[in-house]
């Protein structure tokens, strides 16, 4: 009787039980990802376009705000007079291009670029 | 079409592989979610789930362990944090009361089926985890312990007891139909 049971429990077991997945799980999935990824290359985009237009205005108030000649196009011999007020300058822009490399990579990793990146390995 | 060639043709991006894949697998984390999610609502939003996470983290499956047993594993480690996050399972094998269907009472193997998965639905997480792991989808031991990341004796020792407290339950209820069966 015993051995009857566990047999009979070891088969209701192999048996699969009624768990099953609406029609066409697997094209609406599909759709999900591919949404996803394309939601996911806009945000890119658009956190790229970001950085850039700050790297540019920052770039601009910078040179503008130590260095007004520069732009007016007055004299570029005087930006080696100028050195000292150049130096902060390419500092912060040194540290605005290392942002946007640190965010790109984060964007990578954090799988924002998932299928251009698996694209391009191939 | 191998595993190997699969993966690689979803890392490109073709769509046909990828629906291949799902459906290929659907299955298998439809069991595995199912057994640990009872919401019927839940386990088609966290199979969903489970398959994007399989696509986004494709890229660093090294065929180590079979893409079978890679994907339950995010199937089941998906499930039951989801599962704890609702309901804290922490009742023990013991402690449980289980609630018997007075619709078993013909001798029907379907019913007897359906009873043993009412049996199944209302073990502890684990239990029914290893259950499932074990009989429906044939993993075998080692596969479990890399799914689960549980101790192999923890799973041998879980799959006994459930079926040893399955066996106490069905044999109260259905000494007459078993014998008829």
């Amino acid at each position: 009787m015993k051995k009857e049971v566990e047999e009979l429990i070891e088969k209701c077991l192999r048996t699969a039980p009624p768990y099953e997945l609406n029609h066409g799980f697997s094209a609406r999935v599909l759709k999900t990802i591919r949404r996803k990824e394309r939601r996911n290359q806009q945000k890119l985009f658009i956190f790229v376009t970001i950085g850039f237009l700050c790297m540019l205005l920052t770039g601009f108030g910078l040179i503008s705000l130590s260095y007004p000649t520069l732009l007016s196009g007055e004299g570029v011999s005087d930006l080696f007079i100028q050195f000292n007020k150049i130096v902060p300058f390419a500092i912060i822009l040194g540290l605005l291009i290392a942002g946007v490399q640190y965010l790109d990579k984060k964007l990578v990793k954090e799988k924002y670029l998932f299928n251009i990146n698996q694209q391009d390995i191939n | 079409m191998d595993e190997k060639k699969l993966v690689q043709e979803v890392l490109s991006g073709s769509d046909a592989a990828l629906k291949m894949l799902i459906e290929k697998y659907e299955r298998l984390v439809a069991h595995m979610v199912g057994r640990v999610v009872p919401v019927v609502m839940d386990k088609e939003e966290i199979c969903q789930d489970v398959f994007i996470k399989v696509y986004t983290k494709l890229s660093e499956f090294n065929f180590e362990s079979k893409l079978s047993t890679w994907i339950a594993t995010i199937a089941y480690r998906m499930a039951v944090n989801f599962a704890k996050k609702r309901k804290p399972d922490s009742v023990e094998l013991e402690e449980i009361s289980f609630r018997v269907n007075d619709s078993f009472m013909s001798p029907d193997e379907e019913d007897m089926k359906r009873f043993v998965h009412s049996l199944v639905g209302q073990l502890p997480l684990n239990y029914r985890s290893v259950l499932t792991m074990f009989y429906l989808e044939g993993f075998s031991y080692p596969e479990i312990v890399e799914i689960t990341g549980m101790p192999e004796g923890t799973v041998k020792n879980y799959i006994h007891r459930a079926k040893h407290k399955l066996k106490v339950i069905v044999s109260k209820y259905s000494k007459k139909e078993i014998a008829l069966l």
